[in-house]
């Protein structure tokens, strides 16, 4: 048959086929038996290369048995292999719906998900499959890519470890599982564990490119740079033309100030390998080091386009401006006064480091850590763990903010304690705090969001914000890849939006409600250091220390996109950078204006 | 009439809409006339005068000096050229620029000498100036010109207290409520039900009420006069705004206390709070302050706001509390309020954590405050003064510009800092660091009008010299 108008979803199927289907017309299970010839043919036609004619039955196919997991499974195979992501993931979410239970199509939708960069996706896909079947060694593998990626390496660790002793008893230890419990631990700054697990990978499978890869980002974060480049000239010799040995190199060269040669490397590319949004952003930043503003920022212009191309999404700005109002409208003084607040649990307290994301949290982190008294916690998921659980932990049927008010109901009063005891716990499994330290700091970008929760839950939690011109956090967003904040980052209009956005529900907060809480220009940690940090370490009732004005030689391992900035000694560069993109940044000087006089900037 | 004029028709409407109090509408018509005002005197002074009601006062000032010098060229009749400089000088009064006020009010009065408004505005702008002298001549000049008029008598009265002079104070003081605009102390309703007098201070056999009248921090301030007029009647009354029963509550000689006009029951005399003390006879050296403090935070109250400020603030901390502004409706705010940005040195003295006791509308300055020392902005759990006693109780001292939180603090014998324009209320004299009414407060004043940079850096300094006698004044 031909197919006219496939469905949005991309899947080459008729809508009616398709995502206009009633679910409720779900055949029962097996009742397509009789079709098994005519989707072998396809898996045949599929392997062997002929994708035309794989295609062709399996519209043949799914226009009999549209529910059909075996031939959706087999579609869903040929999309991902072509690259067709977003409708392999929507065909992997028909067989789940149907069946839960098919334990295959849950680790495909989470493989396909985590390809996407959908890291809830396949968290929910993953943990369904570690459910369906806890001794598969699959499931627990991607639930510890799944639970890595989303910032959750310590459980993610557990599940390597898992899925590592569940293969041992099939007769040894996976490489692949290997290198990802390497790159875990080289995310927990466990260098010296992580460096170990990659010499295993190797020896178990001494040619695998990603690997290699991982590993010289591994060494490269630990700043051992000639070390990098060993590996990568590994990685090269295996690979002469891949491009992603070729960024890697072009990226250690960067460090290595071989700024030129670095370029080089990007330029010399192949063109489809150069475009990519990996290699253009790169090559905006290496840009922007050697003073060439514009040069930089038709880079990064091009480095977002292509990743909005690819990926389809952009930033969520009806979500973004819906959590805003409703977060406004709940946390006002009236409500506040009468709302409780947790009392103190014994042991480590955290820190909270806010600011949007650029705007210095990572070097206040390594600041502060350098302190004996704190330990580093890093970008915690938690508190966006807090206020997800609130309505489940108070029994609410409003969503977070407005469950709050069932903390008026009398059996819900100790909620907050729940909350409280939930983060702590998470924390101490983690075990990030060491002896004798009394805090930890969690630096989860955009957690400012929820300084009204916060302060419910611990209100005697310090809580440092970072402020910094605007035009050089939105200019240093645009010039990175970040997917915090509704994927704002996507685009430099959306990521002045987000930050406008932010900055008003802040100043609400700062308005509305009491809160320990110190503000800290960015540029005062640059221009006036010794000062400001002991301010800070006053404000959190600790006495000065030495070791806390050399961030750069704080030894712990920082992952964020921030790393490489903060294991230098403090600079001036990144202050007012904005000045030299003045005019490329006119188009969301309007949308800044009203944060940068708040805040007490100029331009 | 402008029938053939469109801009001069245009301009009456503005003007009507302006003296209407349709102030928006006014600003919409101006802006619809465009760059034509700019060749009409008038048309630039009306702008002026918008902007001023809008509360631009900037913008007002430049529109008006526009207009004046363009006057001086094209001509303009006397009567409104006079109008013109006299507003001119009020707005730059108000823009803190008492020379330009004095120089466009002598314009005024070079036209209309015998207008006793243009000799009123002339005198408000020398006593912002401190040139007493010129003050007090242009008030008795206006006085003799309209004699019933009560501003002239009311600014003299101010001008005398400030001088220390209560016993000529007071009688052009108690002209206040014959102000335009200023409602009555008691409603007319109240008093026509009643065969009641006014009290002049003397023995009463029978209740007499008491009107808190004025802002909170006056009630806090004369109710040490309480006791007082107790004494002197049968019965003692207070009305008052609900806000103030914290404060009333702590002089059990008050029978009852009455804050709805209609739950009033019979009194034979009255008088309003801020009269007592002309009516006691006060001079400045005869201040009352032995009952100090006369003020104190609950128990409970108090033990529960200290627990939240060790949540708010960390041990090692000096807790210091911080008002910045009043209230915006008090028609002297514009020179006794600063703005959270111009303390800015407060924000670096280290070892203090400022606790915000700031209400309303400037609460929101601190989320653009970017202080080395942390800020609390405790305002938005402050639901009442015996919350603000319970506060200040548990602080170190309070740094405040002119506001009830200074009365308050002082009234409670709590070391109180009061950052005041350099023109100050009366009842802070022209100069000296100590104020009889309250001997916690030390008083710290602008040396230019308006400037509030070094007064925040004095105390800055003050308060890191302290910092080894944190109980020290």
């Amino acid at each position: 048959m031909e197919v006219t108008a496939g469905c949005a979803c991309g899947s080459l199927l008729r809508p009616l086929r398709c995502c206009a289907m009633d679910p409720a017309g779900a055949s029962p299970p097996g009742s397509a038996a009789m079709l098994a010839p005519q989707i072998r043919a396809a898996e045949e036609a599929r392997q062997g290369g002929d994708d035309a004619r794989a295609l062709a039955i399996l519209q043949e196919v799914l226009e009999l048995a549209p529910w059909s997991p075996a031939a959706l499974s087999v579609l869903a195979r040929l999309h991902r292999d072509a690259g067709r992501l977003g409708a392999a993931a929507t065909l992997l979410a028909r067989i789940v719906a149907v069946d839960p239970a098919n334990h295959a199509a849950q680790c495909e939708a989470a493989r396909t998900a985590l390809d996407r960069g959908d890291i809830a996706g396949a968290l929910t896909h993953a943990r369904n499959a570690v459910r369906g079947d806890p001794l598969s060694a699959d499931a627990h593998h991607l639930l510890g890519v799944a639970l890595t990626e989303a910032n959750r390496p310590v459980p993610g660790e557990h599940h390597y470890r898992r899925a590592l002793a569940l293969a041992a008893g099939l007769g040894g230890r996976p490489a692949l599982v290997l290198a990802n419990l390497a790159w875990n631990l080289k995310q927990q700054g466990r260098i010296t564990e992580s460096r170990a697990l990659y010499a295993e990978a190797r020896a178990a499978a001494p040619a695998v490119l990603t690997t290699l890869l991982g590993e010289a980002r591994m060494e490269e974060a630990a700043g051992n740079l000639d070390r990098a480049a060993a590996v990568l000239d590994e990685a090269a010799a295996l690979a002469p033309r891949a491009a992603a040995v070729t960024l890697a190199q072009a990226v250690v060269a960067a460090r290595r100030g071989a700024r030129d040669q670095a370029l080089a490397m990007l330029d010399g590319m192949a063109q489809d390998d150069a475009a990519a949004p990996a290699v253009l952003m790169e090559k905006g930043r290496l840009l922007d080091r050697m003073d060439r503003p514009q040069d930089a920022f038709a880079a990064w212009t091009a480095g977002k386009q292509r990743l909005r191309d690819l990926t389809g999404q952009e930033y969520e700005a009806a979500a973004a401006e819906d959590e805003a109002a409703r977060l406004r409208g709940f946390f006002t003084p009236p409500r506040r006064r009468l709302l409780p607040r947790a009392q103190p649990a014994a042991g480590p307290q955290p820190v909270f480091i806010l600011g949007f994301p650029r705007s210095g949290t990572t070097l206040v982190e390594q600041t502060l850590s350098a302190h004996p008294a704190i330990a580093a916690g890093d970008e915690l998921p938690l508190v966006g763990d807090l206020a997800a659980m609130v309505p489940r932990v108070l029994s609410s049927p409003l969503p977070y903010p407005a469950a709050l008010a069932d903390l008026w109901m009398g059996d819900e009063a100790d909620g907050l304690e729940t909350l409280r005891d939930h983060y702590l716990r998470r924390v101490r499994s983690m075990g990030i705090v060491g002896p004798g330290q009394a805090w930890f700091t969690d630096k989860m970008p955009l957690n400012e969001w929820h300084m009204g929760l916060i302060g419910m839950v611990f209100p005697a939690s310090p809580m440092i914000l970072l402020v910094r011109h605007p035009l050089d956090v939105v200019l240093s967003v645009f010039g990175n890849e970040l997917t915090h904040g509704f994927r704002c980052a996507f685009a430099l209009e959306s990521a002045a939006r987000h930050f406008a956005l932010t900055a008003e529900l802040v100043a609400h907060y700062r308005a509305s409600l009491a809160l320990r809480l110190l503000a800290v220009r960015y540029e005062d940690l640059i221009d006036a250091q010794e000062p400001t940090v002991r301010a800070m370490l006053a404000f959190l009732g600790l006495p000065f220390d030495l070791a806390c004005l050399a961030p750069h030689a704080n030894t712990r391992a920082a992952r964020t996109a921030s790393y490489a900035q903060v294991t230098e000694p403090l600079y001036r560069r990144s202050r007012y950078r904005y000045h030299a993109y003045r005019d490329l940044l006119a188009p969301v000087i309007p949308i800044l204006a009203p944060a940068i006089a708040r805040l007490g900037y100029t331009i | 009439m402008s029938g053939d004029d469109p801009v001069a028709a245009a301009l009456e409407a503005a003007s009507a809409a302006e003296q209407a109090g349709r102030i928006d509408a006014a600003a919409g018509i101006l802006a619809g006339l465009g760059a034509a005002i700019e060749a009409r005197p008038a048309g630039l002074h009306l702008a002026g005068v918008v902007a001023a009601r809008q509360g631009d006062y900037a913008a007002a000032a430049t529109l008006m000096d526009r207009a004046a010098r363009l006057a001086e060229r094209r001509g303009m009749d006397p009567a409104g050229l006079a109008l013109l400089h006299r507003n001119r000088s009020e707005v730059h009064r108000r823009r803190l620029q008492p020379r330009a006020a004095i120089a466009a009010g002598r314009a005024a009065l070079a036209l209309a000498p015998d207008d006793p408004a243009v000799l009123n505005n002339l005198a408000l702008a020398h006593f912002d100036a401190l040139e007493i002298d010129a003050a007090l001549d242009c008030y008795d000049r206006a006085i003799a010109l309209a004699p019933d008029d009560p501003a002239p008598h009311f600014g003299r009265g101010e001008v005398l207290l400030s001088l220390g002079d209560y016993a000529r104070g007071w009688p052009g003081y108690g002209w206040r409520f014959r102000l335009p605009g200023v409602p009555a102390p008691v409603p007319a309703a109240v008093l026509a039900q009643r065969r009641v007098r006014r009290w002049q201070g003397r023995k009463l056999a029978g209740t007499l009420l008491l009107v808190a009248d004025q802002g909170f921090g006056d009630v806090v301030q004369f109710a040490r006069y309480l006791p007082w007029a107790a004494a002197r009647a049968t019965r003692l009354v207070v009305a008052a705004s609900a806000e103030m029963l914290p404060v009333l509550a702590a002089f059990p000689q008050v029978a009852e206390i009455v804050t709805d006009w209609d739950r009033l029951g019979e009194f034979a005399a009255w008088a309003v709070l801020s009269d007592l003390p002309a009516l006691a006879g006060t001079l400045a050296g005869t201040i009352p302050a032995e009952m100090l403090p006369y003020l104190a935070a609950g128990h409970e109250d108090g033990m529960r706001w200290r627990a939240r400020l060790d949540e708010l603030c960390a041990p090692g901390l000096r807790r210091v509390g911080l008002v910045w502004a009043g209230r915006a409706s008090h028609p002297f705010d514009f020179a006794r309020s600063a703005s959270l940005a111009a303390l800015g040195a407060l924000g670096q003295v280290a070892g203090v954590a400022w606790v915000a006791l700031q209400l309303g509308g400037p609460e929101a300055q601190v989320a653009g405050q970017s202080w080395r020392a942390p800020l609390v902005n405790l305002g938005p759990e402050i639901e009442s003064y015996a919350d603000t006693m319970a506060i200040i109780a548990g602080l170190e001292r309070v740094v405040t510009v002119d506001t009830s939180v200074a009365h308050v603090a002082g009234a409670m014998g709590r070391p109180c800092w009061l950052m005041l324009p350099r023109r100050a209320d009366w009842r802070w004299g022209l100069r000296g660091a100590d104020t009889p009414w309250y001997p916690a407060l030390r008083l710290f004043r602008q040396r230019r009008l308006g400037d509030w940079g070094p007064v925040a850096a004095e105390i800055a300094a003050a308060l890191e010299a302290t910092a080894a006698t944190p109980a020290a004044r």
